[in-house]
């Protein structure tokens, strides 16, 4: 008879060869320039696979850049969301294109960014405060050209507000303006996303944990959507069990004209009030600004 | 290799979904080895369109539209809900051949269902199923779902009998079209509903707006929706369903696939698993 133990290791063996297989057939199948798919390989097998990490420097190199991070787990998680699930790959004809990045976290997305379109200029936005410290160290070690970092808080108006954070897990990613949870909050600034947009925005990142309702509506508001061509908004939907409001971020969308796809996964059997990340992948319909 | 890989992923994936899921073991089995039979198929001439779909005797129009249905309902458990009594009421909307009726009875035994369907090929093949597999407390009829009642145009494929796109709306298919008669679902509805099911093809805001105005959507404790976004020449309006939910007090999850490059201009099929919040009124 196998004891419980010894099925709970099976179960973690089979566990991780699936996860190993599903990364080697997604690798496999990217549709990405050579050079990117040899780094994309590398880094799995050495950080991921075989662990060749500095763990007191906490530093890593993943995908040919040199990176400092907060905590191992969460960067390989978003590793696999950005470079190998290709998170945010976006098609544009510009070379150069103009790039704002809300919620940079230590700013894996700017890599990624950077790995995609070289030439991109990029305006990132993260409050965090561990997490800030390794954004800025990755992208002044790495040589960034055309990168601009501010350590502030996008919302719907200036002020300093309260950002919530764990101090055990320094740089999570669930770091948020919208205090849902007892944990520790410290003053950040806070700055409308409105003010730096003058130009037209060939794509827009916001990940800003719950707070995406409220900095569209100032875009709109403020009449800056319309310069943004596409953008992924990650939407949380149930931040708080009893909260539907899910079709107020569409309906500005809409009457911008806008067109959009949704991305979510919806588990079976049905179970409602679970807290649940959308992707919206919006676009802007043709027509003057 | 690569369609070596794909393939092997898909069948551990799908023994996964039938295996993993809170279903009875016989279900389990009877799921999976329709399901082996028809991923490995023998060679036989197929008569008069007849398969065996986990222990039901099953007729069909197209085989291609029963692999699909049968994949979606069977193996992806796209309608599993959980019920609070082991003989819910269910209303089926949009059943074509009726593998979402043999699917709840299969689930629950004890459910009683009401089913729409309008159109005249699946029609047929519906009536079968449910009188060939003496399905008992399922009631069917050959009606479409709209908001103005009466005789309506209703755009199929002449040369894809029981397509699943049939619509009546001649965006979502480019017809001819025939007459059928629709009728309000709020005419239907004067008890509880446990389950609605809703694949209407492009009129299910209409139909949820129409059972919104009469009072009726607050019968209904769960549903699913399949909701139809960006047919070809019309604009974006999810919100306007999502609001017409929030306002009857609903609470939802949403469920979609996004694919990667992005690209824009797509029809997607978006499930919206929708739940009453409070009691009844």
């Amino acid at each position: 008879m196998t004891s419980g133990g010894e099925r709970t290791s099976m179960t973690r063996i089979v566990l991780k060869l699936k996860r190993i297989f599903g990364d080697w057939h997604r690798i496999n199948r990217l549709y990405v320039p050579l050079d990117v798919k040899a780094r994309i390989w590398k880094t799995w097998f050495r950080v991921i696979v075989f662990r060749r990490y500095d763990a007191t420097l906490k530093t890593a190199e993943l995908a040919g850049f040199k990176i400092r991070y907060c905590s191992f787990d969460s960067m390989v998680y978003l590793f696999r969301e950005l470079f190998i699930n290709q998170e945010y790959l976006f098609v544009t004809e510009i070379g150069n294109p103009f790039i704002v990045d809300c919620g940079s976290n230590i700013g894996i997305s700017v890599l990624y960014f950077k790995t995609i379109y070289p030439e991109c200029a990029i305006l990132a936005f993260e409050p965090d405060e561990d997490a800030f410290a390794c954004l800025e160290e990755n992208v002044n070690v790495n040589g960034l050209k055309s990168v601009e970092i501010a350590k502030k808080a996008v919302s719907k108006s200036d002020s300093r507000i309260d950002f919530w954070y764990s101090d055990i897990k320094p740089g999570a990613l669930g770091n948020t303006i919208r205090g849902t949870t007892p944990r520790q909050a410290r003053p950040v600034d806070a700055v409308r996303l409105s003010n730096y947009i003058d130009s037209e925005v060939d794509f827009l990142k916001l990940d800003v944990e719950g707070a995406e309702l409220e900095v569209i509506r100032e875009l709109y508001e403020a009449g800056k959507l319309r310069r943004v061509k596409q953008m992924v908004i990650e939407y949380h939907l149930h931040m708080t069990e009893e909260e539907d409001d899910f079709s107020k971020i569409l309906w500005l969308l809409e009457d911008a004209r806008f067109c959009y796809q949704i991305g979510a996964v919806l588990k079976r059997p049905f179970k409602g009030k679970q807290f649940q990340p959308i992707h919206i992948y919006a676009y802007r319909k043709e027509g003057a600004a | 290799m690569t369609g070596f890989t794909y393939r092997a992923v898909d069948f551990i994936r799908a023994y996964r979904q039938v295996h993993g899921l809170t279903l009875e073991t016989d279900i389990k089995k009877k799921i999976w080895k329709t399901w082996l039979c028809l991923a490995f198929p023998v060679q036989h001439a197929a008569k008069d369109n007849i398969a065996d779909i986990a222990g039901y005797k099953v007729k069909y129009c197209t085989r291609q539209s029963l692999l699909y249905l049968f994949r979606n309902i069977f193996i992806n458990q796209e309608y599993l809900f959980a019920s609070r009594r082991p003989n819910p009421f269910i209303v089926d909307c949009g059943s074509n051949i009726g593998m979402s009726v043999l699917y709840f009875k299969l689930v629950y035994p004890e459910a009683s269902i009401l089913a729409f369907e309008p159109d005249e090929e699946a029609f047929a093949c519906l009536e079968a199923n449910v009188s060939a597999n003496n399905l008992g407390s399922v009631k069917i009829n050959k009606k479409a779902l709209s908001k103005n009642p009466g005789e309506v145009d209703f755009f199929y494929y002449p040369d894809n009998p029981g397509a699943l796109s049939m619509s009546l709306s001649n965006q979502r298919a480019p017809g001819p079209s025939r007459k059928v008669v629709a009728v309000r679902l709020s005419d239907f509805l004067h008890r509880e509903v446990d389950f609605l099911k809703m694949d209407i093809e492009g009129e299910e805001t209409e139909v949820i707006e129409e059972i919104h105005s009469t009072g009726k959507l607050r019968f209904i404790e769960q549903m699913v929706i399949e909701y139809h976004h960006q047919i070809p020449g019309t604009v974006p309006e999810l919100s306007i369903m999502l609001a017409l939910l929030e306002d009857a007090r609903f609470g939802y999850q949403i469920g979609s696939i996004l694919e990667r490059p992005f690209k824009t201009g797509l029809f997607q099929d978006i499930m919206i698993y929708a739940y009453r919040k409070g009691g009844i009124s």
